[in-house]
């Protein structure tokens, strides 16, 4: 028998906030009752945790194994790892349009653990969409239709080439693409802890077309399926408190990052836990 | 009075609190109320406990509230309150609060401004969004502003007939009548705002036909365009309510979308507040 977990739900989609729970000291029946929320809710919000970066990744591990960053693992690194991500005037926000983390992996994260530790006066939102409310929000039509795609995730160009600009490395955009090639995955994946099919779609740098289709039969399909999702009734918005800790499924939602605050500080930690083959 | 005064976002919203409402508001107050609306664009009050005669009297502050043509009519002490509601059933979707807009825009005298209060509120869900026309104009390009500067566009009753059908069941000798009461209008697809003389974005596509002088095809895409610009989050706040809360927009700068992502009912009542003819 696991904890039942008090929770407020924020949006009629997805998103609840958990009052009650001290994540740096939890039993494991408390684990278990936060993972049953987690992946029914899309994304959990706790007020007033204060975690160190210690914390957050042994919060994170209470979930399945930590992710080590893509570029360190290529490089040999297992010391899984966590990213401190400033936004200032020199350094613009990067995140405001709808994704879902580093899906040309094999394994896609399953969870994600963040954490602003400056949050700026006002500004520098994060929302958060359930693309499992927007699957089944499709026609039965359209729904079968999806149901038998894949749709190809790339890092290239995107994310090799700003990984070789902010490193300074000639050459590393090839080595990074060397080591993860491109992935197909399904366009409607099974979330293996509920049973709950959802749209598994991110931003258009990464996901770059439909297998067997023609670039504007992709286009077409992929934009119509990021705009429906793009509804408020899919969605909530978080404004952040210092000391919140946000928890999302990164197999049933996208998220974005607002970048309304800048040129303010804003500065989060992050962290994921290793995923499944996307099926 | 001591007002506090929150910002919710860096373009638009801000939380009041200190007000309260038990006879008419002293100049000096209401002055201030006034200022936070145009400095905000949507000001929420979430500590009030009004009836239909203080929500009257708080509208009073940013206006003059005039009678609503449509709608129930709850209090005949103050017959400017009428209510917008939902009784409840398969999905509040379709209604035509869940798009964009500006209210009653197909009238030559839109709203200068609308206050909403919520009586009867879903469990979860039925969130409203207000977008700044405003910071939206400022965000468009030089030559983009230069374009849409010069336009006019034409809003009409029309132009909502398939979201009228839809809420109504097929009303068409009712969605003929109004179609007659309210012939075209035209309006500048950007206005300066009467009292800060800020350039707002003013189209939207409840009731935005077309703009003048462009073919079909140019109309409708510049629409869509100044639309998906428009709608960007970086813009925008979200506003949960709750019992009793209260929402004062500028309808001559805010845009709001009711989101419908419940299906219990909602009952809110609203007031709105004489306007000037846009230019």
């Amino acid at each position: 028998m696991t904890t039942t977990i008090e929770l407020h739900r924020v949006g009629g989609a997805l998103g609840a906030v958990v009052p009650g729970v001290k994540l740096a000291s939890m039993s494991d029946d408390t684990v278990a009752g936060v993972h049953r929320a987690l992946v029914t809710n899309g994304v959990l919000f706790f007020p007033d945790q204060h975690l160190s970066a210690d914390e957050q990744l042994a919060l994170a591990h209470r979930f399945g194994e930590c992710s080590v960053y893509p570029v360190e693992k290529m490089f040999g690194s297992v010391e899984p790892g966590q990213q401190v991500i400033v936004d200032d005037a020199d350094s613009p926000p990067g995140t405001d349009m709808w994704h879902t983390d580093v899906s040309w992996l094999e394994r896609p994260p399953k969870f994600a653990v963040l954490t602003v530790l400056e949050v700026p006066p006002y500004g520098g939102d994060t929302m958060w969409c359930s693309t499992q409310a927007a699957y089944e929000a499709l026609s039965p039509v359209m729904q079968e239709v999806v149901g038998g795609l894949r749709a190809k995730h790339s890092c290239w160009p995107g994310f090799c080439e700003i990984a070789e600009q902010k490193s300074g490395f000639a050459g590393l955009a090839e080595r990074i693409h060397a080591a993860y090639p491109d992935q197909h995955h399904p366009i409607v994946r099974t979330n293996p802890d509920t049973g709950a099919r959802a749209l598994y779609l991110t931003d258009r740098t990464v996901m770059q077309s439909i297998d067997g289709m023609t670039q504007a039969e992709s286009d077409a399909l992929l934009d119509f399926l990021l705009a429906h999702c793009d509804q408020p009734r899919f969605s909530v918005r978080w404004r952040w408190s210092e000391g919140d800790i946000a928890i999302w499924d990164e197999r049933t939602t996208l998220h974005r990052g607002v970048s309304d605050h800048h040129p303010q500080r804003r500065v989060v930690r992050r962290c994921t836990v290793d995923g499944e083959v996307p099926a | 009075m001591t007002l506090t005064v929150s910002r919710v976002t860096p373009h638009v919203g801000a939380e009041i609190s200190g007000l309260s409402i038990d006879g008419p508001v002293d100049a000096a107050t209401a002055a201030e109320l006034r200022r936070a609306l145009v400095d905000h664009g949507v000001v929420f009050f979430r500590d009030l406990e009004l009836d239909d005669v203080g929500q009257r009297e708080l509208a009073s502050c940013f206006g003059r509230p005039e009678l609503f043509q449509y709608g129930e009519r709850p209090t005949p002490e103050a017959p400017e309150v009428h209510v917008i509601g939902f009784d409840g059933g398969d999905a509040a979707r379709g209604r035509g609060a869940d798009t964009w807009h500006f209210d009653v825009t197909y009238l030559p005298e839109p709203p200068a401004g609308t206050c909403l209060r919520a009586v009867a509120l879903p469990e979860v869900g039925g969130d409203t969004l207000f977008a700044h026309a405003g910071a939206a104009y400022d965000g468009l390009s030089v030559p983009l502003r230069r374009l849409v500067d010069g336009l006019t566009a034409v809003h009409e009753y029309l132009a909502f007939a398939p979201a009228f059908l839809a809420i109504s069941g097929g009303d068409r000798a009712t969605l003929a009548a109004r179609v007659a009461e309210h012939p075209p209008v035209r309006h500048p697809v950007v206005r300066t705002h009467p009292e800060s003389g800020r350039r707002c974005l003013f189209v939207n596509p409840n009731y935005t036909s077309g703009i003048e002088g462009l073919s079909v095809l140019e109309s409708a895409k510049l629409l869509e365009l100044l639309y998906a610009h428009m709608q960007q989050p970086d813009y925008q706040c979200r506003f949960s309510w709750s019992p009793g809360a209260v929402a004062v927009w500028d309808n001559r700068a805010v845009m709001h979308y009711a989101t419908a992502d419940y299906s219990q009912p909602r009952r809110m009542h609203r007031v709105v507040i004489t306007g000037d003819r846009p230019r």
